[in-house]
């Protein structure tokens, strides 16, 4: 867990600690394992955000320690600074506190970082403390922040710590931050983090990183927060009627999965396949169909408007098909025989069928009190999906 | 397990005040019922998330009483006692006065709590609602986060089914199926909800009383301070 440090960040609370070069002026933050204060550096006056970290607490956590190993482990991985992380300017240490220099985030107006008592640091937790985000920064954010991330995955670390107060705004673009709980990849999982943003498994990997990302996409998404996730709230129609959102809606539902292995494996891979779906080469998971087919059967079981909608690929030997019928709860048949689950149960629409050779079969449905649908011949090389429904009636 | 059951255990295992999970969802599962009464009763949503806080306090420091009366009928009395007396007292002081002032507002309601539960229609009617939409946010827990958005968008949204496919990635006889499945688990969960056949009506109309999504982030960091 984060750890709350705030008692005993200093010695004594009425008193400012001292750094080298920089006057401490107020508070503006909490770190995992520090505060942060808006500072102005006294050769330049130029102002400064300075995260003071105490070297020996009471409680003997090391957090200084760690945190200097983290910053080490940083610098040495991420040669070139990324526009998406929070970069660094200065690493200090006075008798008491190990402190860092950073440029301060911008007013939560919009406007730059200022002296004015009303200032308060734009961080993505604020900003969806507003309300959902628009469409446009939905994206902008989201890519922003796989950036980040991805960057951080790419050196072989993870940032176990990934949540909205720690995404920071420095000139409208968003950086990740806070880099106290970073550590490799290769380093045994571990259940430090933020317990809102953590996976069920609670293993703090990549794929840790990779869910928390997706809960703070699904925040930005709906403006709700993470303990709503999946409700869409009053957001859903606004949703479902943009593809752009629709991308993201899929990127977060795969992001966030219970089982780790069904995430994915990193930000980097989150991120391309956000790229690629919104260039229209979609890497999330869409609806495989190949053909369609629509049947309309009088309820004397004759074949009326049997129809082919769409053709996206071929598959080979054995594959899996879905079966809609209204009303739902019909038996399935291929060639006379009913379709049977590992069981011995009888499949019943609606239902995806695995491991259906590829191949031209007879197809109906038999419904207690609708009698049969006899659909015909369908080619199970190029359907992927077949829905057919009892009419009463012939039109 | 029944939606009575489900509440009762909910109240036994908040008793002791340990079980942190259990408070939580207790507060997850009222604190909506609350706020949409208070506003239905010409609160501002200020004033209704001040109130929903004053009661999830009252509850939280009577939890004791559970122990010697749980049934499902005596609490919901009570807690609709307490709740209409804290909408009163809210509506006779001045805003400013009551503001700041948590335990002023605190013992308007344990005095008024002390006397006999009275029946109101109009709450009776918000809290089965809001046992519907607890119901719902259990099965929302228990299936994949996909299974629950699909049944969501195409049963509470009336989307179509190719629609709810696109957004969550699901094949859409898996969207069926999804559906399917939510409403089964709905049905064992609420049997008492379904005597007319409406079940998804009245999630529908459950869940238009929801506060916006500012509330809900608000409300949540509040009751997430009662819990520390």
């Amino acid at each position: 867990m984060a750890t709350d440090s705030t008692a005993e960040w200093h010695g004594n609370s009425d008193s400012v600690p001292k750094v080298p070069d920089f006057d401490l002026l107020r508070p503006i933050g909490e770190g995992s394992f520090g505060k942060v204060w808006l500072a102005t550096n006294r050769t330049t006056g130029q102002l400064r955000a300075v995260k003071l970290i105490l070297l020996n607490p009471s409680d003997r956590v090391d957090r200084a320690g760690r945190e200097i190993v983290s910053l080490v482990r940083l610098e040495a991985n991420v040669r070139n600074q990324h526009p998406n992380l929070l970069g660094i300017q200065h690493v200090g240490q006075t008798a008491q506190h190990l402190f860092y220099v950073m440029n301060p985030a911008d007013d939560i107006t919009g406007g730059p970082a200022s002296l004015a008592d009303s200032y308060r640091p734009a961080t993505l937790k604020e900003r969806l403390e507003r309300g959902p985000l628009s469409q446009d920064d939905c994206l902008l954010l989201s890519r922003q922040l796989l950036a980040g991330l991805a960057c951080i995955h790419k050196a072989g670390m993870v940032h176990r710590d990934v949540k909205p107060a720690n995404c920071l705004f420095i000139d409208g673009e968003l950086k990740l931050g806070d880099f106290g709980l970073l550590t490799m990849t290769s380093a045994e999982p571990s259940l430090l983090g933020t317990r809102k943003y953590m996976p069920p498994d609670g293993h703090m990997d990549a794929r840790a990183d990779v869910f928390a990302a997706g809960l703070i996409i699904y925040e930005m998404l709906t403006g709700l927060p993470v303990e709503a996730f999946p409700h869409l709230g009053q957001r859903a129609r606004e949703i479902a009627d943009s593809s752009a959102l629709r991308i993201l809606n899929r990127l977060v539902l795969r992001a966030c999965q219970g089982d780790p292995k069904q995430r994915f494996p990193n930000a980097i891979e989150m991120l391309d396949a956000l790229m690629e779906a919104k260039a229209g080469r979609p890497r999330i998971p869409v609806p495989v169909r190949t053909l369609v087919l629509i049947a309309v059967v009088v309820s004397l079981g004759v074949l009326t408007v049997p129809a082919a909608i769409s053709l996206w690929h071929v598959q080979p030997d054995t594959v899996d098909v879905s079966f809609i019928t209204e009303p739902f709860g019909a038996a399935i048949y291929l060639d006379g025989r009913p379709l049977l689950q590992p069981d011995g149960k009888p499949y019943r629409t609606p239902c995806t069928v695995p491991g259906l050779p590829g191949q031209t079969h007879h197809l109906s449905f038999k419904r207690e009190g609708n009698g049969d649908l006899n659909v015909g011949e369908i080619d199970l090389e190029t359907v992927r999906e077949v829905t057919a429904r009892w009419s009463d009636a012939p039109k | 397990m029944s939606g009575s059951e489900t509440h009762s255990t909910l109240l036994e295992r908040i008793r002791d005040g340990a079980d942190c999970l259990a408070w939580s969802d207790f507060a997850d599962r009222y604190w909506r019922l609350v706020f949409d009464f208070a506003r239905r009763r010409g609160c501002s949503d200020h004033t209704a998330e001040d109130i929903v806080q004053e009661v999830m306090l009252t509850v939280f420091q009577h939890r004791e009483v559970f122990q010697h009366d749980r049934s499902r009928g005596r609490f919901r009395a009570w807690l609709g006692t307490v709740v209409r007396n804290a909408v009163a007292e809210r509506r006779r002081q001045p805003q400013d006065r009551i503001r700041g002032h948590g335990g002023d507002g605190q013992d308007a309601i344990l005095v008024a709590e002390a006397g006999e539960p009275q029946p109101d229609a109009e709450w009776e009617a918000a809290f089965d609602k809001a046992m519907l939409v607890a119901l719902l946010d259990i099965v929302r827990r228990e299936v994949a986060p996909r299974t629950y958005q699909a049944f969501e968008l195409a049963a509470l949204h009336d989307l179509p089914g190719r629609r709810v496919a696109e957004i969550t990635g699901l094949r859409l006889g898996a969207v069926y199926a999804a559906r399917l499945r939510v409403l089964r688990r709905l049905r064992e969960l609420g049997a008492q909800y379904r005597k007319n056949g409406q079940l998804t009506e009245q999630l529908k109309q459950a869940l238009a009383g929801w506060p916006d999504p500012a509330v809900e982030r608000a409300m949540i960091a509040r009751l997430t301070v009662i819990n520390r």
